[in-house]
C-alpha cells in the first residue's frame, strides 16, 4: 500500500514538472515575434529569404525556420507567421496542419497557397507574364501562376502584364498572400511597408544613418579634407573616415607619402574622430600600416574576419545586419556623385526612397574630395527629418583582432588598443613600405660609422705625427 | 617621376661616396704600413740599376733652373744617373739655362726635340728621348718639379724590390700652396687624391695610377708597349692602363716625394683640368670597347671607375642639384623627407673627414687655416669641377663628331714669389 501511494506521488511529481516546464518554454519564447518558414527546394533559405528575414528583423525578433521543423506546438509560441514557398510542391502535412490552425496575423508569399485552408476556395489561373506590381514596373518580365480569390477577399495590390491586371497582393481574414516576392529596382523600397502592414507590426520610428568620409589616400588634398571634416563638425554631425592607406596602382602608394594627410589624421584619431579601413592589398598588412602610425581603424570596408564591423558597399541590403559575427553596415545612400550639377540630388533621391523603408539605415558616402558645400545641403535635410539617428561610429562596440593588432572600441567612446609587433616585424613591415628609405638609413648608419672612426684616426694622426714631427725632417735631410 | 629620378641621382652619387669613403680607409691603413718594409728593400740596393730621368720641357724657363738643382742634388750614384731635359721647341730661355747645367753636371744632358715630333707635345718629347737614351729605368719629372733628394732612390727601390711591378709612382706636393686661395684648394686636393684614390686604391686592389710625373717605369715595358700614345692629352692615364694589360701593377710609393707648381690663376687652372678631364673621358671611351677583353680584371674595375668619375657621377650630381632647386619653386612631388638631408649632412662630413684624415698624414697641413678651407672648398672647389667636367665632356664630344685633332696644352708657369719680387 505504502509502495502503491509512493508511484502515485512520483507519477504526480513527473505531471508537475512537465507542466511546468512546457509553460516555462512558452514564455521564454513569447518574445518570439515573428516565425519565417521557408521551402526551398534545396531545404537552405536562398536570398530572397534572406531579404525578407531583414526586413522582418527591422521591425522585430524573427525565427527562419524550415517547413520540415515546422509543428503545431511550435507555432503557438509566435505571434505572426511569414511562410514563403519557392517551389510548387505539397506541403508537409505537420506543417500544414499548424498553419491552418495559425490565428495570428500571417502571410504566404508564393506557390502553393491553395493548400492553406484559408485560400482553398481560391482557383488558380494560367500563367501570365507580370510587367508591373502596383505602379512599380518590372525590370524583366515575370511569369507567374496567378490566382481568383473569392469574394470575401480583400484585394491590397494588383498585377498586371501588358493588358491586364491580376489580384497580387490580397487578405483574407488572418491571412494575406503576396503572389511571389520580386526583391528589385523600386519594389525593394515598397516591401517593407506593405509587409509590414500585412502583418499587423508596430512600425520602427527612426532610422539608423551614418556618414562616412570616403577616398582618403595618400593623394588626398588635406586643405579640403580639414574644411569638410570642420563642416561637419561645425554641424554636430558625426562622421567616419574611410582610408585607404596602400594604394595598389601602377606603382604603391604609401599614406606617409603624403606628412601632412597622416599628421591630420593622427590628429583626428585623438580628436576621437571613428576611421574606416579601406585595403586594396592584404587587409591585415593596411590594418598594420595605420596601426603603427598611431591610428586606429575599427571597421573594414568588405569582408574581413579581422574586424567584428564591416562596412559593405556593393549591397542590396537596406538594413544593418549579423552574419557570422559580423555586423554589416551597408552603405544605402549612395555617394556625393562628383559631377558639375547638383551632386547631391541623387544622394537626396535615394534617401527619400530610403525613409519610406521602415527602419531602414542611411549610410552616406562623402568622399573627401567633394566641396564642402554639400555639407549644409546634407545637414539641412538632416534637420527636416528627425526620425534619422546619426551613428557615431566611436559610441558602437567594435573590435579589431590580428596577429599583432587588438583593438577595441568601448560604447563610451574609450578606445583600447594593443599593438605586439616585435622590433624585426617594424623593420620589416617599415623595409616592406619603404625598401629606399630603410636602405638610406642603413647607409647613414655605415657611413657615420666610418665619418667617427675617420675623425679617431685623425685624432691619432695629430697625437703620434706630432712626436715624429722632428725625426722625419732629419732622415729626409 | 622624380622620386624615381631622386633615387637615381642619389645612387649615382653615392657609389661614387662610399667607394671613396672605403679608398680613404686603405689609404690611412697604406700610409701606416708602407715605410715598414724599407729597411729589407735596403739591402738590394747594393747594386742598383742605371736611370734615365726625363725632364720634358717646352718654354720652362721660369722654372727649370729650379729644377734641375734638385737634380744635382738626387741621392743616385752619378754613373748611373743621366738627367735628360727634352727641350722642345721652346722659345725661351729653356735650353740655354738646361745647357749651362749639363756643362756643370756631366750627368745631365740636353736633347732637341725634331721634326716631325717637334712641339707636339709632352708624349712626343719622351718618346724622343726614350729613343736617345739607355737607362734600365726611365723616370720622369715634369719640368717645375722639386724632387726630394732620396725621390729617385726611393722610386728604383720600389721596382727592384717588386718583380711585378712595371713602375712605381711617388707622391707630388704643392710648392706654391701658400701663394693664392686657388693653390690651397689644390694643395688639398692633391694630398687628398693621393692618400685616397692612390692610397687607398693600392691597398685594396694594387692598383695606382701613373701621374704626369715622379714615377720610374722599366725601360724594357715602355719599349714593349711602344712608348707614349701621341695622341693621348692624358698620356699617363693611358699608359697606366696599358701597363696593366701587360700584367704588370703600378705600385704606389709615396717615400719618394717630389714638389711641384700648380696653377696660381683659374684661367690656368681651367685649361689644365680641361685637358686632364678630356685626356681621362678620351682613356674611358678609347678601352670601353675593350673593356671585358682587359687581361687584369682590377684594371677593369678602374676603368668602371673613371667612368663612372667622368659620366655617372656628375651626371648625379646634375640631376639631384636640378631636382633641388627646381622643388624651391614648384612641386614635384618628390616625397623623400628628412633622409635627404641627413644624407647631405653626412656627404659634408664624410668630405670633411676623409680631407681631415689626409691633411693629417701631411703634419703640418692640418692646421686652423686649412681646416677652414676646406669646408669652403667643398662649396666652391668642388662645384667647379662639376661645370669643368661638363664642359670638357661638350669638348670631347665636338671633338669625336668634327674629328678634330687635339692640342696638348702645357701648363703656364708662375715665378716663384721671391722671383717675383725681385722683377718688380
Amino acid at each position: 500500500m505504502r509502495s502503491k501511494h509512493c508511484l502515485w506521488l512520483i507519477m504526480g511529481w513527473l505531471c508537475f514538472y512537465t507542466c511546468d516546464t512546457a509553460t516555462t518554454v512558452l514564455a521564454a519564447d513569447a518574445d518570439k515575434n515573428v516565425a519565417l518558414i521557408y521551402m526551398t527546394s534545396n531545404k537552405q533559405p536562398n536570398d530572397d529569404i534572406q531579404a525578407l528575414q531583414h526586413i522582418l528583423q527591422a521591425y522585430t525578433s524573427v525565427d527562419t525556420i524550415a517547413i520540415e521543423d515546422v509543428h503545431q506546438q511550435m507555432l503557438q509560441h509566435y505571434q505572426r507567421v511569414v511562410v514563403v514557398n519557392t517551389y510548387s510542391t505539397a506541403m508537409p502535412a505537420k506543417a500544414l496542419d499548424a498553419l491552418n490552425q495559425f490565428q495570428g496575423p500571417a502571410l504566404l508569399i508564393g506557390d502553393n497557397a491553395l493548400q492553406l485552408a484559408p485560400f482553398a476556395k481560391w482557383q488558380e489561373k494560367q500563367v501570365v507574364e507580370l510587367r508591373a506590381i502596383g505602379e512599380e514596373g518590372l525590370v524583366n518580365p515575370v511569369q507567374w501562376k496567378s490566382v481568383q480569390p473569392t469574394a470575401d477577399a480583400q484585394i491590397i495590390e494588383w498585377a498586371s502584364t501588358m493588358n491586364q491586371s491580376y489580384p497580387f497582393v490580397i487578405q483574407q481574414h488572418n491571412w494575406s498572400f503576396i503572389g511571389i516576392f520580386i526583391n528589385e529596382g523600386a519594389l525593394q523600397y515598397e516591401w517593407p511597408a506593405i509587409i509590414g502592414e500585412l502583418l499587423q507590426l508596430p512600425r520602427p520610428s527612426t532610422h539608423a544613418a551614418f556618414v562616412v568620409l570616403t577616398d582618403i589616400n595618400m593623394k588626398t588634398n588635406v586643405q579640403k579634407l580639414e574644411e569638410v571634416v570642420t563642416a561637419f563638425a561645425d554641424r554636430d554631425i558625426p562622421i567616419a573616415l574611410e582610408v585607404t592607406p596602400i594604394m595598389m596602382n601602377e606603382k604603391i602608394d604609401y599614406l606617409h607619402e603624403n606628412k601632412k594627410l597622416v599628421s591630420y589624421l593622427q590628429k583626428l584619431q585623438k580628436e576621437g574622430y571613428a576611421f574606416i579601413l579601406s585595403a586594396s592589398n592584404s587587409m591585415e598588412q593596411s590594418l598594420h600600416y595605420l596601426a603603427l602610425r598611431k591610428i586606429y581603424p575599427t571597421i573594414s570596408v568588405g569582408d574581413s574576419a579581422l574586424f567584428t564591423s564591416i562596412i559593405q558597399r556593393e549591397n542590396q541590403q537596406l538594413y544593418m545586419s549579423q552574419m557570422n559575427q559580423h555586423l554589416i553596415y551597408p552603405f544605402t545612400a549612395g555617394t556625393i556623385a562628383h559631377t558639375a550639377t547638383n551632386p547631391f540630388y541623387p544622394v537626396k533621391q535615394q534617401m527619400d526612397l530610403l525613409l519610406k523603408v521602415p527602419g531602414s539605415v542611411i549610410g552616406i558616402q562623402y568622399p573627401a574630395y567633394s566641396h564642402v558645400a554639400y555639407v549644409q545641403e546634407l545637414a539641412d535635410y538632416l534637420n527636416r527629418h528627425p526620425q534619422i539617428e546619426l551613428i557615431n561610429f566611436r559610441q558602437t562596440k567594435q573590435q579589431v583582432k590580428s596577429g599583432n593588432v587588438a583593438i577595441v572600441q568601448h560604447e563610451n567612446g574609450e578606445q583600447t588598443v594593443h599593438l605586439s609587433f616585435t622590433k624585426f616585424q617594424r623593420l620589416k613591415i617599415l623595409f616592406d613600405e619603404r625598401p629606399f628609405e630603410v636602405m638610406l638609413w642603413a647607409l647613414v648608419l655605415i657611413v657615420s660609422l666610418f665619418v667617427i672612426l675617420f675623425f679617431i684616426n685623425t685624432l691619432r694622426l695629430r697625437i703620434t705625427l706630432r712626436k715624429r714631427l722632428f725625426e722625419e725632417r732629419k732622415s729626409n735631410g | 617621376m622624380a622620386n624615381t629620378l631622386f633615387f637615381i641621382s642619389l645612387f649615382l652619387i653615392w657609389v661614387m661616396l662610399l667607394y671613396h669613403m672605403f679608398l680613404m680607409e686603405g689609404g690611412y691603413l697604406h700610409f701606416r704600413s708602407f715605410e715598414k718594409p724599407i729597411n729589407q728593400w735596403s739591402k738590394k740596393m747594393d747594386n742598383v740599376p742605371s736611370v734615365s730621368v726625363f725632364i720634358p720641357a717646352h718654354n720652362e724657363a721660369l722654372v727649370i733652373e729650379q729644377t734641375l738643382r734638385a737634380m744635382s742634388r738626387l741621392y743616385y750614384p752619378k754613373d748611373k744617373l743621366e738627367v735628360i731635359v727634352i727641350n722642345d721647341n721652346s722659345s725661351d730661355d729653356t735650353g740655354v739655362i738646361a745647357s749651362k747645367f749639363a756643362e756643370r753636371y756631366p750627368f745631365i744632358r740636353v736633347i732637341e726635340t725634331v721634326e716631325p715630333n717637334k712641339g707636339k707635345g709632352k708624349s712626343s718629347a719622351l718618346n724622343a728621348a726614350l729613343a736617345d737614351s739607355t737607362g734600365e729605368i726611365v723616370v720622369v719629372y715634369d719640368a717645375d718639379n722639386t724632387p726630394e733628394r732620396m725621390a729617385v732612390w726611393y722610386l728604383v727601390m720600389g721596382l727592384i724590390n717588386d718583380p711585378k711591378a712595371a713602375a712605381t709612382v711617388g707622391k707630388f706636393r704643392v710648392i706654391n700652396a701658400a701663394e693664392t686661395w686657388l693653390t690651397r684648394f689644390i694643395n688639398i686636393e692633391t694630398i687628398c687624391f693621393q692618400w685616397m684614390a692612390q692610397g687607398g686604391r693600392w691597398k685594396w686592389f694594387k692598383v695606382a695610377t701613373i701621374p704626369g710625373t715622379n714615377f720610374a717605369i722599366r725601360r724594357s715595358i715602355l719599349e714593349q708597349l711602344g712608348g707614349w700614345d701621341v695622341k693621348a692629352l692624358a698620356e699617363d692615364t693611358e699608359l697606366t692602363i696599358r701597363v696593366y694589360n701587360l700584367g704588370y701593377h703600378i705600385r704606389f710609393f709615396p717615400k719618394a716625394i717630389t714638389w711641384e707648381q700648380e696653377p696660381e690663376t683659374l684661367k690656368v687652372w681651367w685649361k689644365q683640368r680641361t685637358r686632364w678631364a678630356r685626356g681621362n673621358q678620351y682613356v674611358v671611351l678609347k678601352f670601353l670597347s675593350q673593356f671585358f677583353t682587359l687581361k687584369r680584371k682590377s684594371i677593369i674595375f678602374d676603368l668602371f671607375y673613371f667612368f663612372f668619375t667622368y659620366f655617372l657621377f656628375f651626371f648625379g650630381v646634375i640631376l639631384s642639384n636640378g631636382l633641388f632647386i627646381i622643388n624651391l619653386f614648384y612641386d614635384i612631388g618628390l616625397t623623400v623627407g628628412d633622409i635627404a638631408i641627413v644624407l647631405w649632412l653626412l656627404a659634408f662630413l664624410l668630405f670633411l673627414g676623409e680631407v681631415m684624415i689626409t691633411l693629417s698624414i701631411e703634419k703640418t697641413e692640418m692646421n686652423r687655416k686649412n681646416f677652414f678651407y676646406v669646408i669652403l672648398m667643398y662649396f666652391t672647389y668642388s662645384q667647379m669641377w662639376i661645370v669643368l667636367v661638363v664642359w670638357s665632356l661638350l669638348l670631347e664630344i665636338k671633338r669625336m663628331f668634327t674629328g678634330q685633332e687635339v692640342q696638348w696644352y702645357k701648363t703656364e708657369r708662375f715665378a716663384k714669389q721671391s722671383d717675383k719680387g725681385a722683377d718688380e
